[in-house]
């Protein structure tokens, strides 16, 4: 199973809905009472010679960021909640995988594990292999990157894989490359944003900096919606946003019709899927049972082997600049 | 300075042994990095995801609940219009609260035209062993 969050009242709203809890569509009721966690839509992919049958739901707790982060307790608390709600309309339980904020309240996952006997994925290393795999395609010629939030778990494992692929990088965090050889140097995030023409955002790069800084040219990979640049102004056609962590879905993937509106209404684009929730399908295929991603541990080597599997299951990285449809 | 070979004899060593680990864990340093006059932000690189890791492990070990912008509103929350001038930086009433709410932080730090999204940068590691020693006091006296 698969926990997101309400991304906005209104997205909340829209969880009511989905969830026929009329208090919380009619915005009557604030979202903490743990009867409104609701199932949003299920998935599916059939089983083969090499891998189970997965069958998958999507439960949201319907609690805004700003809920989230004001009480981290009541947070896991509800993300228990939703792994209740999901045993009670889907099979039990075999993996957790945790969406956007989700993965990062209460100690990374660290917390909802410890009231779980079911591995908790927060979905790192899918997030790392994508951004990783359409950083190296957008970039084949291996010109300099610049790679922001860089000391972040997800920006360290990012920054040791395309170190390897000989990338000369520009971090924001010494930490980022300790231990490391090759070509990369330490500068302040608003320097690297000015200066290089290659961006990786390992967190939203919205806050980091304004767009208008950037060169002319610059492509930007971020982790986050492109959305999250400063809103306020118009965007600028003389450089390139991409989501970095989509990818495109198996043509066995069943999504049903809620699955499809939810990845219309959650920028997941409608032709591709956020990777994040595709490491605990891999999880549940495998019948793996030590998360690829908890806390701050994430292993590089873990990284790719979760990337082999998601190909052997049809989940590729894609590159995409489309809010909606997900297309290039 | 390594934590083993010495804690401050004003600092409570459970307290502060508690404290210095979860940073230690929480920005992944070793143990000689995290003292507590190291500037979180600037020193330890933490970023803003980081801060709520950090809250988090601080509840959890002290029962405890840490209000979010607890030190910012201790500065401004009895100051006139929220301790705010026209332009956005901290008044002098403001600065004064915030060094007082803040006795582990040079006071020569606290420059006017600050604003309130310059606080974080002053953060010690003692602002939140500061934190927790005065959350735990108003817990047990309540």
């Amino acid at each position: 199973m698969f926990i997101v969050h309400a991304l906005s009242k209104s997205h909340r709203q829209i969880i009511g809905v989905r969830g026929a809890k009329i208090g919380l569509s009619l915005d009557l009721r604030d979202g903490t009472d743990p009867r409104d966690v609701s199932s949003i839509c299920s998935f599916s992919l059939p089983g083969s010679a090499k891998h189970l049958a997965v069958e998958g739901d999507v439960v949201a707790v319907p609690l805004t960021p700003e809920e989230l982060l004001v009480d981290q307790d009541r947070a896991v608390r509800m993300m228990h909640r939703a792994v209740k709600v999901a045993e009670q309309t889907g099979p039990k339980v075999d993996v957790v995988g945790l969406g956007s904020l989700c993965a990062v309240v209460g100690g990374r996952g660290t917390a909802l594990q410890e009231r779980l006997n079911v591995p908790v994925t927060t979905g790192g290393a899918a997030t790392v292999w994508t951004m990783f795999s359409n950083a190296i395609q957008a970039n084949p010629h291996r010109e300099p990157m610049g790679i922001l939030g860089s000391g972040s778990p997800v920006g360290k494992a990012l920054v040791q894989l395309l170190n390897k692929q000989r990338v000369p990088l520009f971090v924001d965090s010494k930490k980022s490359v300790r231990g490391l050889t090759g070509e990369f140097q330490v500068q302040e995030a608003q320097e690297i944003a000015q200066t290089q023409r290659w961006l990786v955002g390992c967190g939203p790069t919205g806050p980091l900096f304004n767009e208008m800084i950037l060169q002319t040219g610059t492509t930007v990979l971020d982790v986050a919606l492109p959305h999250s640049f400063s809103p306020e102004t118009p965007p600028r056609k003389d450089i390139r946003t991409f989501f970095a962590e989509r990818m495109t879905m198996p043509d066995r993937w069943n999504r049903g019709l809620w699955g499809r509106v939810y990845h219309m209404v959650s920028g997941y684009g409608y032709h591709t899927v956020l990777a994040c929730l595709v490491e605990p399908v891999v999880m549940a295929a495998y019948g793996r049972v030590n998360p690829y991603a908890q806390g701050r541990k994430l292993d590089p080597n873990g990284v790719l082997e979760f990337g082999k599997k998601a190909a052997d299951l049809n989940f590729h990285p894609t590159l995409s600049s489309d809010f909606w449809l997900g297309h290039h | 300075m390594h934590l083993a070979a010495h804690i401050d004899d004003n600092l409570d060593a459970t307290i502060w042994t508690v404290v210095h680990e979860v940073f230690q864990d929480a920005l992944e340093l070793d143990p000689e990095e995290v003292e507590f006059s190291s500037k979180v932000i600037s020193e330890l690189e933490a970023e803003s995801i980081d801060f709520l890791d950090i809250a988090f492990q601080l509840e959890k070990n002290f029962q405890i609940k840490i209000p979010r912008g607890g030190i910012e509103k201790a500065a401004r929350g009895d100051t006139e219009g929220e301790g705010l001038q026209a332009d956005g930086t901290l008044t002098l009433d403001a600065l004064e609260s915030l060094r007082r709410a803040m006795p582990e932080v040079p006071s020569d730090e606290f420059v006017s035209g600050l604003k309130p999204i310059d606080i974080p940068n002053l953060f010690r590691v003692g602002t939140f062993y500061n934190l927790v020693v005065k959350l735990l006091a108003e817990k047990s006296s309540a």
